[in-house]
């Protein structure tokens, strides 16, 4: 037939092969594109856990929890009255560091903070957005361990995030543990 | 008029029609051919040239309009608490009422009666669907006040552990009028397939045939093409012909699952359905009649095409009719005050009481006039009351939406609606991207389904 | 991850690597502990402070809430007689007018920056000469003391403030001989003749009277309240019986009364009612009537038991060093606050001439402008002193931040004009606190508030006389000049919270209007938004008209606090003139010019169009059970599931007979929930975002009856079924929740709402301001644009109860959201369906708004029921 003729004339025989494998890559495409952002939204690179900060003092808590034997509340002293844990101020690391380790080159920045008053500059390492509201102290109340969502900080040398910190997560503990604290309003107000 | 003396001008109107024929003349395959596929090749004009310039023009404006509203904000629309919904929302049911014509006509009719009538017309307003439905499927994006969220109206596995509402009409809403589109470009394109073949075969030049050649995905017309092609044309029409009735159900049911008086009704699927089988048939008469005039095709879109578009016209300027009927009896029935107040006193007495009568004038009454055959028959007279009808149906939706919202039941919380230069820019915007895509698919694809043309050709002479 | 167990060397190398190679997909973010924490300050606990805020030399107290040092919301003392723990619009605002960008930041010379010791040289040469110093009225004995040296070291002083109780004592030094100050006591009374009286800005007036309105059932004995005023005010709302005079015709109004009501039906019936309720009957006159109407008032309330004198409790208030000086010979004038060039022009002129002028305030007004030196007063929140409450009541008002813009107080003027070493103005305030109260240890008084006992003493003898009292003859259109009620004098004119604040009656916001009735605007062919010119003699001003139902004929009522012409950038914004120009003037000529001005309105329609929606009837109809309001109440039956509950179940209950429609609720509000300032054109597109709203109805025979309108927690709530991601949910305590950061803003919530009281950010109506954000509430979120808000019961505070009641292992004590702690009149009540909610929804004249939607609001009203005399018909 007439047409056939045409067809072979405009378009090499591989053209078949081709639209083929354009057809394929299309749909593995597509699918893809579904599927990456789904996937990427629950890795651990999107979510900042493991992720060691660099801190303006190279702040060792395995020394501090494990060999001195420091607990969380005596620095994190809000985690069981208020909503934020607290990062201790200057004032609370001189309570020791003005008799020991106090020529130490490690701590100068703290030395300079207590000097000057002015406050260290700590990377935030759990970072919930602005909309969320977590509140440590119920937490503590409800006697979850500090570990349950921030690990084996006593085994750290640097912080890092241990728990995902995403919605998925923190929902699934509210429905085993505390069925009538998943509306809403719990943390979004 | 009598129900007898409507029925016995019926009767002669068909006894004429029958006589009437579909194709006029008697041209041979080669002159069907030439005729409906040369002007894809055939040097641009400077007709032509006008026309896509000032399209072209206003899908820019529109680009910027909507880049200006996802900067700035929703604000930029006249919308406000209690009109929450406004313009925005009156362009999408419009233009998606327009795009049923094409899917009511393509696979409803091809389903159910094999209709003759629609072959020369099914892709010229499958088309206009398509194009319809894009112009209407921005508008849900839009008006959202945070449209980069709009994918958490479609189930996916969200981190946040969240969920679409199946209880509210928006997500079906957003499923169906995807899904419509979806299957309206797959029915269009399969159509198409033969005689982008047709074109890929006798353009003049290589590179023409090239580019339509890897359209054609290799449509060489043999019969066990045809076989598979006419199986998955008639199943595609199947699947299509419930979403015609789907779609604009769903879109009913984003007024209709509310409370609000004016909105709270049990009769707006059927009702939606046949405005806007109603508006999308006006739209395929406001475009085909200009069309058939440039392209000189008096042969195969005939007088009796019109004849048998503006009787639909009729009928479901009909439907149309009782529902608005009905909707004020059964505010009256239902004795709510609120409903009362809505229906027949805010509607006409109102304060956009002048929406409520020149809707009525264009949807009810002016339509009147194509019971005579005449009428049906004088393409000037057919195309004004499908404008007309057009510029009603708009207004309808204003009347359902704006009406209703800014008189609800709290006097206190009672504010007039106005439209802003965006609103209005915007509405512009999308009939120029309306029109630029509609005129790059008369000027570089067959518009007239010339394999079907044929076929019933040969059916029709073979007699 | 065993590539963590490093050495700290090691671990540096990585840390370097991982900041160079930025491997992180979140931004750096840092914390910023405090090097010096203070003990009394945990972050993210609010720490709570009592002080006062004063105005026209009289405090009320409150208790502001900081946090970490920044104060961010003003909530009534309870212990604190003048504010009972309510509060109005003005203090709930006062947070924002500290956080101004527009507040004074520097000491200028002649508009170029000076240093203190430019001011210091300045005053050790007004020492020397002839000096004036105006001061804003006073009732701090600190203060009182240095007038005194002052005044020895041979300068003079007096006192300055437009709306200051000024005709009251007037009027008492008529019938009692001297200046003695009015007080009342509405605990007893049981019929309440009010002659213009305000007592919704009156708050111990506001929370005695709706004490004694508490309807329970149609036998309850309630007080009855007859309002005769000018212009429609929240009084004049609340009232049972009202009637719309020209300010002048108060007088004979009053002068007809004391004479049994004479030949008018409608006065003697009032006349016999105060016959009838004795010693338990009270005339009040309010402070903008004239001085014949306190003295009548004061004949009148002869013999009440409601009724005494004290002395003022304002420093020589009542006195002629209250008036505006005549600065002949002055060298050096000291304007130490307020805004005289302002709130009287006539005064400006003077000023302009003054060889050296010095102004003390916290914006760069009209005074400002015309001083040589200025210098930035310390707000309310940021100055040590004490002041007198309304009633006498000692109050130290102590400091809740150090001053923003390093401003300076009254007394530190004042001390250095005396020459003394400077001194620490809390030290000072510690040192003389013992002879101030000797009762009260200056610590033990600040974190109370207040001084009981300190009020001023009522004088057993002061009986009113009875001379004869002039009443003057009516005029053809007659001026009230009023303060605005939210923006007073024009000092809190740069607040855009006040001036988004609609109006109760005439809900405008944004504008000055000059209210007059449809009759009078009617004969001047005068429609809502034409500009107007009132002229008296060569004075005149122009100003937009709006027309107000129950206005007086005759009469027409113009707002202070506009037409400014400070630096304030948010005072001059408004469209208006300066009313002061017509101070003094009582009748004036009303023309219609060219001009139109479209009012920013917030309610189209001021019908209920015969709906069932603010309902209400009489104590008979009560009684008599003709107030059916029981089809308003009983459960509708609906498709909807049942929501699972549990813990408390949250309920909101509204009495619109004691509401006064102050508006305290809806910056109470605002300010908890950090509600954005939209602006004029928004608010004409219908785009206002309180989540709290005053509704008001005006009936075919012009009375207006409100009702406070917000999101009514519907318990088959129809926003809840349509939103396409599950933003606004059902909790178990039975709270409509709206979760921002999930709507996508599709707005069909708002459509389905049938009462909309949804707002969306069309948007980004946040403010950016870094100042203004120090005073965002950081337990709220602050929404950004493209997202639906609404009222949340203050879930922050249920929250936080909740949490407080989990952390002490103890049951919950219920808090109050917002609008209900700010109530005046504790018209809202908010608690536990099953416990403090239950015995007012019992009540007969409860209901549910929009009942037969079937929405089963959680919040319910108490139908407005007027105690009418059964002599007055209509």
């Amino acid at each position: 037939m007439q047409s056939f003729a045409r067809v072979s004339a405009l378009f090499p025989p591989w053209s078949n092969t081709a639209t083929y494998v354009a057809l394929i890559a299309a749909v593995v495409l597509g699918a893809g594109a579904l599927v990456a952002p789904i996937v990427y939204a629950r890795s651990p690179y999107a979510r900042g856990q493991d992720d060691p900060l660099l801190q303006p003092i190279a702040f060792d808590h395995r020394h501090h929890v494990r060999d001195d034997g420091i607990a969380c509340l005596y620095c994190h002293d809000g985690a069981d009255r208020s909503a934020y844990a607290g990062i201790p101020p200057t004032e609370r690391c001189m309570g020791c560091h003005a008799q020991v380790w106090n020529d130490s080159a490690a701590i100068a920045p703290l030395l300079e903070s207590w000097k000057t008053g002015t406050p260290i500059r700590w990377q935030r390492v759990h970072s919930l957005p602005d909309f969320v509201y977590f509140d440590h102290s119920v937490h503590i109340a409800r006697h979850l361990d500090c570990s349950t969502c921030h690990g084996r900080v006593d085994e750290m040398a640097a912080v890092y995030q241990v728990a995902p910190l995403s919605m998925e997560w923190c929902v699934d503990c509210h429905r085993r543990l505390a069925p009538t604290r998943t509306t809403c309003s719990t943390c979004h107000r | 008029m009598s129900v007898a003396s409507a029925a016995s001008v019926a009767a002669e109107d068909a006894a004429e029609e029958a006589e009437d024929p579909i194709i006029i003349g008697n041209p041979t395959d080669e002159q069907l051919s030439d005729q409906l596929l040369s002007h894809t090749w055939r040097p641009i004009t400077r007709g032509w040239k006008l026309a896509f310039l000032i399209t072209g023009l206003g899908t820019l404006m529109l680009l910027a309009l909507i880049t200006l509203t996802v900067m700035r904000g929703i604000g930029m629309w006249g919308n406000n608490i209690p009109a929450a919904w406004g313009f925005g929302i009156i362009n999408f049911v419009w233009w998606i009422g327009i795009g049923h014509a094409g899917t009511f006509i393509s696979a409803i009719l091809l389903v159910l009666e094999q209709q003759r009538v629609r072959t020369s017309i099914n892709r010229f307003t499958e088309g206009m669907t398509l194009f319809a439905v894009v112009q209407a499927g921005m508008f849900p994006l839009l008006h959202l006040g945070r449209p980069w969220f709009a994918y958490w109206l479609f189930p996916y596995p969200a981190e946040m552990d969240t969920w679409p509402q199946v209880r509210s009409a928006l997500p079906w809403d957003a499923a169906a009028v995807t899904t419509y589109l979806s299957v309206s470009i797959m029915f269009w394109y399969l159509g198409l397939v033969p005689d982008l073949a047709g074109v890929r075969d006798r353009a003049p030049t290589l590179w023409r045939r090239r580019i339509y050649g890897i359209f054609a995905l290799g449509w060489s017309g043999s019969v066990q093409q045809w076989r598979h092609y006419k199986i998955a044309y008639l199943t595609l029409a199947g699947l299509a012909t419930p979403l015609v009735i789907s779609v604009h159900s769903i879109v009913s049911l984003d007024f209709a699952e509310a409370g609000l008086p004016g909105w709270h009704s049990t009769i707006f699927p059927p009702f939606f359905v046949a405005g806007a089988i109603f508006s999308g048939f006006a739209m395929v008469v406001t475009l085909i009649i200009p069309a058939r005039r440039v392209f000189k095709l008096h042969n195969v879109i005939t007088a009796r095409h019109l004849d048998m578009i503006a009787k639909m016209l009729l009928v479901t300027s009909s439907i149309v009719t009782y529902s608005y009927v009905c909707e004020m009896f059964l505010a009256w029935w239902s004795g709510d005050r609120y409903e009362l107040f809505e229906q027949l006193r805010e509607r006409p007495f109102g304060f956009y009481a002048v929406v409520f009568w020149v809707l009525i004038s264009c949807n009810c009454i002016i339509t009147q006039a194509l019971w005579s055959r005449r009428v049906r028959r004088n393409v000037v007279a057919l195309f004004i009351i499908a404008a007309l009808v057009n510029v009603g149906m708009w207004l309808e939706r204003f009347e359902i939406i704006v009406v209703s919202l800014t008189r609800d039941f709290l006097p206190s919380s009672w504010h007039q609606y106005m439209p802003t230069w965006v609103d209005i820019g915007i509405l512009t915007g999308t009939f120029c991207f309306f029109g630029l895509l509609f005129l790059a698919f008369l000027k570089w694809i067959p518009f007239v389904p010339v394999s079907e043309l044929k076929e019933l050709k040969h059916e029709e002479l073979g007699k | 991850m065993s590539s963590l167990k490093l050495s700290r060397r090691s671990l540096f190398k990585l840390a370097g690597a991982a900041s160079l190679a930025a491997c992180s997909s979140r931004p750096a973010r840092a914390i910023l502990p405090y090097a010096k924490q203070p003990p009394e300050l945990v972050p993210g606990i609010a720490s709570y402070y009592a002080t006062a805020l004063v105005e026209d030399g009289l405090a009320t107290g409150v208790i502001v809430e900081a946090h970490e040092g920044r104060p961010t919301k003003i909530e009534g003392n309870p212990d604190h007689p003048s504010s009972g723990g309510a509060t109005r619009a003005i203090e709930q605002a006062a947070v924002l007018g500290l956080y101004d960008p527009d507040r004074l930041q520097e000491i200028t010379e002649r508009s170029e920056p000076a240093p203190w010791q430019a001011i210091e040289r300045a005053l050790a040469v007004a020492r020397r000469g002839r000096t004036h110093v105006l001061l804003e009225p006073t009732s701090s004995p600190l203060v009182i003391e240095l007038i005194a040296r002052l005044r020895n070291a041979g300068m003079t002083v007096s006192f300055w403030s437009p709306f200051e109780k000024r005709e009251s004592l007037a009027g008492n030094a008529i019938v009692l001989g001297r200046p003695l100050q009015t007080r009342v006591d509405l605990t007893n009374a049981d019929v309440i003749v009010s002659l213009d009286g305000d007592l919704a800005s009156d708050l111990p007036r506001a929370r005695q009277l709706s004490d004694r309105r508490q309807v329970i059932d149609g036998t309850s004995q309630i007080a009855r309240l007859y309002q005769i005023e000018t212009c429609y005010s929240t009084t004049g709302i609340i009232a049972d019986h009202r009637r719309a005079v020209q300010p002048s015709e108060l007088a004979r109004t009053a002068s007809a009364l004391l004479a049994g009501g004479g030949d008018d039906p409608w006065l003697a019936a009032v006349a016999r009612d105060l016959k009838r309720a004795g010693t338990r009957g009270v005339v009040i006159a309010g402070e903008r009537a004239s001085a014949e109407v306190h003295a009548l008032a004061a004949q009148l309330s002869a013999g009440s038991q409601c009724v005494a004198y004290c002395e003022p409790v304002v420093f020589e208030a009542g006195t002629p060093s209250h008036e505006l000086p005549d600065l002949e010979g002055v060298d050096t004038l000291l304007v130490l606050g307020g805004n005289p060039a302002y709130t009287s022009p006539a005064f400006a002129a003077k000023l302009a001439a003054a060889q050296t002028s010095m102004y003390l305030g916290l914006y760069a007004n009209e005074t400002a402008q015309m001083c040589r030196f200025v210098v930035p007063a310390q707000h309310d929140l940021e100055r040590w002193d004490v002041a007198r409450g309304d009633d006498g009541t000692l109050t130290p008002i102590q400091p809740l931040i150090e001053p923003l813009f390093g401003g300076h107080s009254v007394a530190e003027m004042l001390h250095a004009l005396l020459g003394d070493r400077p001194i620490d103005a809390r030290d000072e305030l510690a040192a003389a606190w013992p002879k101030f109260a000797p009762a009260m240890r200056f610590e033990a008084a600040l974190a109370h508030g207040a001084v009981p006992k300190t009020a001023a003493p009522a004088i057993a003898d002061a009986k009113p006389s009875r001379v004869p009292i002039n009443a003057p003859a009516p005029v053809a259109i007659e001026l009230a000049l009023r303060p605005h009620p939210f923006l007073h004098d024009g000092r809190y004119s740069n607040n855009p919270w006040l001036q988004e604040l609609p109006e109760t009656v005439t809900k405008l916001v944004w504008d000055q209007a000059a209210q007059l009735s449809p009759a009078t605007a009617l004969a001047h062919g005068i429609a809502t938004g034409d500009v107007v010119e009132l002229s008296s003699f060569d004075r005149a001003i122009a100003v937009p008209a709006i027309i107000v139902p129950g206005h007086a004929e005759g009469a027409i009522t113009v707002p202070a606090g506009y037409g400014r012409k400070g630096a304030e950038r948010v005072a001059r914004e408004p469209v208006g003139a300066n009313a002061f120009e017509l101070a003094g003037a009582r009748e004036v000529r009303l023309t219609r010019t060219d001009r139109h001005i479209e009012l920013a309105v917030e309610m189209e329609s001021p019908l209920e169009h015969h709906r069932p929606v603010a309902l209400g009837g009489t104590l008979v109809e009560l009684r008599d059970g003709k107030l059916a309001l029981g089809k308003y109440r009983d459960a509708v039956p609906t498709l909807l599931t049942e929501m699972p509950r549990s813990g408390p179940q949250w309920a909101m209950q509204i009495d619109q007979t004691t509401c006064t429609g102050c508006a305290a609720c809806v910056m109470a509000c605002a300010a908890e929930n950090n509600s954005p300032v939209v602006g004029k054109e928004q608010v004409i597109r219908g785009r206002d975002m309180h989540w709290l709203r005053i509704d008001r109805y005006i009936d075919d025979g012009g009375a207006t009856v409100i009702q406070p309108m917000t999101c009514q927690h519907c318990e088959k709530a129809p926003c809840e079924y349509v939103c396409p991601v599950e933003a606004t949910t059902h909790s178990p305590e039975g709270l409509n929740e709206m979760t921002y950061n999930r709507c996508v803003g599709t707005r069909f919530c708002s459509n389905n709402c049938p009462y909309k009281v949804r707002r969306f950010n069309w948007f980004d109506f946040k403010s950016h301001d870094p100042l203004r954000q120090l005073g965002a509430n950081p337990n709220v979120t602050v929404r950004d644009r493209g997202v639906m808000e609404k009222c949340t019961y203050c879930v922050q505070r249920l929250r936080r109860a909740e949490i407080d009641a989990a952390v002490e292992h103890r049951a919950i004590t219920v808090p109050k959201t917002a609008c209900a702690q700010a109530c005046p009149t504790n018209a809202i009540v908010f608690g536990r369906l099953d416990v403090e909610i239950a015995e007012v929804r019992r009540r007969p004249h409860s209901y549910a708004e929009l009942h037969e939607q079937g929405t089963r609001p959680r919040t319910q009203y108490l139908a407005r029921i007027r105690n009418t005399n059964p002599e007055i018909v209509g």
